[in-house]
């Protein structure tokens, strides 16, 4: 994963190679680094735009798959992802909201808050979206994993309704903000956002991978899962609201970057099998390398002008969806 | 003292009542068999006993603690269930699967010793072969064995002052005749060493060879309990399972055995 992020760091408009790379960050983490390996300009490319870009890739791509692999686990279902339960849908929501109605709204407010509005949003409509599906899918005191992924699908529906009721009432210009967010992009990258995403998201991460052993257990079922000693209620609230929280917060930074929650813990799984204490953090690894790749391939394939990354992963991400669901029709037969 | 302990307990499936103001024990070192027609009760009887239900009214003590007090932990390192069937449709390898057994008594990551106990319990089951196979491609029989393993694997060893209860639904639903047997004799030896085995079965000659006492269910309510071969009189068979019992001596043997014919 180290090389990959050194590599993706060497593809740009201007050449720099792997060892002015390695030059460049070794002098910032306050190495000695002999003079004139590298130009100052090669060093505000590295270290100001490619390297946080890269970073935040690294972040939001193992946390999407590892929410992807938590979501698969807890629903038993391998088709289930975040996006199912209302979290982009939810945040798709917030952000057409701040960016039509906001701007009449917030016009008093300082630039810095304006800006501000449409992470803040995203979160809050993920939040809320997941919320409300959890409240939903609660009966008599226990959550239903079928009833939680129906109330999922109700919500999608009712957050795009809001989304389409947005466009249709949106200028060219708020339309066109809107689909470059949807779309996704890790172009906002910068220093403030990645540390911003990285005290955030890796925590969130850290205690989904906690529940590693309890997931394994609740493959076997809610009861049988109880019967092995998980406190099955407090395990599903906390993989349900930290996944959230931590999708939510992803998506207000890059949009809504598709598939990549279903398709990496599927590849890890033909890789070394199910069991999840290995599961969660190979599918770290992988998220973070498919989506700087795919990053990669985003912002050289159309050079000088850049992919949204959402379209690279839905995609590659799309016929691997048929491809899943043709292996278990065969399966079923 | 009694093992486990039901006082005066009523449950309600949304408006019909069943089991009103039911009492039990199961003592140390019993094997109890569970009996009754198709939706009798036998299943939420087991799941009242074992916690998964609580009762409308009425409390249950296990090893003297009010059930509800137990937390899921501490009640999972004393207690085993086997559901009457398990969806897994991951690929786990038949160790991992027996292994999910050590779930409730492992801190960190799995010791030698858990590998060990799932070897041993894998062999109990005459499963030593299965290790490294993949669980999806067992037949259903085979799997039942395997969660055989896990439950056996959970209560492997436990301290002599800390006996455990085993709760098995339908065991032996899907194994063939041979491993019925081997089935409720691991049940046995596991109530032998100080445990309990609650049972629930359909099979009236396993209940009768190897129950101490046997629960009889009809129409959500106890009507009978006690000691199998005094319960199980052919007046009660007919009332309860509409079939006609008579009970033959098995040549060279000094146990009975039920032959059923219908009526």
């Amino acid at each position: 994963m180290v090389l990959v992020v050194l590599l993706a760091c060497t593809v740009g408009s201007m050449d720099i190679s792997l060892k002015q790379i390695v030059g460049i960050i070794g002098s910032h983490a306050g190495l000695p680094v002999s003079g004139g390996l590298f130009s100052s300009s090669q060093d505000s490319v590295v270290w100001a735009v490619r390297l946080p870009r890269v970073l935040l890739g690294v972040i939001i791509g193992s946390s999407l798959a590892v929410a992807g692999a938590a979501m698969q686990g807890l629903f038993r279902n391998p088709l289930a992802d975040p996006g199912l339960l209302g979290i982009s849908a939810g945040g798709s929501m917030g952000v057409i909201l701040a960016i039509v109605f906001g701007s009449a709204m917030f016009t008093s407010l300082p630039l810095s808050l304006r800006q501000a509005s449409i992470p803040i949003c995203s979160i809050l409509g993920s939040l809320g979206a997941t919320l409300l599906v959890y409240k939903l899918s609660r009966v008599r005191g226990r959550t239903h994993a079928n009833t939680m992924l129906l109330t999922g699908i109700a919500v999608n529906g009712f957050a795009s309704s809001i989304v389409g009721t947005g466009m249709y009432m949106a200028s060219n210009e708020q339309l066109r903000e809107y689909s470059f967010w949807y779309l996704g992009s890790l172009g906002k990258a910068n220093w403030s956002n990645v540390t911003l995403c990285l005290v955030f998201i890796t925590p969130m991460m850290w205690l989904l991978i906690l529940q590693a052993r309890a997931l394994n257990a609740f493959l076997l079922g809610e009861a049988e899962a109880w019967h092995l000693g998980v406190n099955v209620q407090t395990v599903k609230r906390v993989i349900v609201c930290v996944t959230a929280a931590m999708v939510g917060f992803g998506v207000a930074y890059c949009g809504i970057i598709s598939f990549l929650g279903l398709m990496v813990p599927h590849l890890i799984r033909m890789l070394i099998g199910p069991d999840h204490r290995w599961l969660m953090w190979g599918s770290a690894l992988l998220g973070a390398i498919i989506l700087v790749l795919g990053d990669l391939a985003a912002r050289t394939l159309v050079a000088p002008s850049e992919l949204p990354i959402g379209v690279i992963t839905a995609f590659l991400g799309a016929p691997f969806f048929f491809f899943l669901l043709i292996a278990r029709k065969r399966n079923i037969r | 003292m009694s093992f486990i302990n039901a006082e005066n307990i009523s449950f309600h499936y949304g408006p019909c009542p069943i089991f009103q103001g039911l009492h039990l024990d199961i003592h140390h070192n019993e094997v109890i068999a569970i009996l009754g027609a198709n939706g009798a009760g036998k299943t939420t009887l087991l799941k009242l006993l074992c916690g998964d239900l609580s009762p409308s009214e009425g409390d249950v003590l296990f090893d003297g603690k009010l059930l509800s007090r137990w937390s899921a932990r501490e009640l999972a390192q004393r207690r085993a269930v086997l559901p009457q069937s398990s969806t897994l449709d991951f690929a786990f390898n038949v160790e991992e699967v027996v292994l999910m057994g050590r779930t409730p008594h492992i801190e960190g990551s799995e010791k030698p010793k858990d590998m060990d106990i799932c070897r041993s319990a894998l062999s109990k089951v005459h499963m030593q072969n299965y290790w490294g196979r993949l669980y999806t491609t067992l037949s259903g029989g085979e799997r039942q064995r395997i969660h055989l393993a896990r439950v056996l694997a959970q209560l492997w060893d436990l301290p002599v002052d800390k006996p455990g209860c085993l709760f098995l639904d339908e065991p032996t639903s899907s194994l063939d005749l041979a491993h019925q047997h081997i089935c409720l004799k691991i049940a046995q030896e596991f109530a032998a060493s100080g445990g309990v085995s609650v049972v629930v079965l359909h099979d009236l000659n396993l209940a009768l060879r190897y129950a101490d006492r046997v629960f009889v269910l009809h129409e959500g309510a106890m009507i009978a309990q006690g000691i199998t071969s005094e319960v199980l009189t052919s007046q009660l068979i007919e009332k309860v399972f509409q079939v006609r019992a008579h009970y033959a001596k098995i040549p060279g043997r000094d146990y009975d055995s039920i032959l059923i014919e219908d009526l």
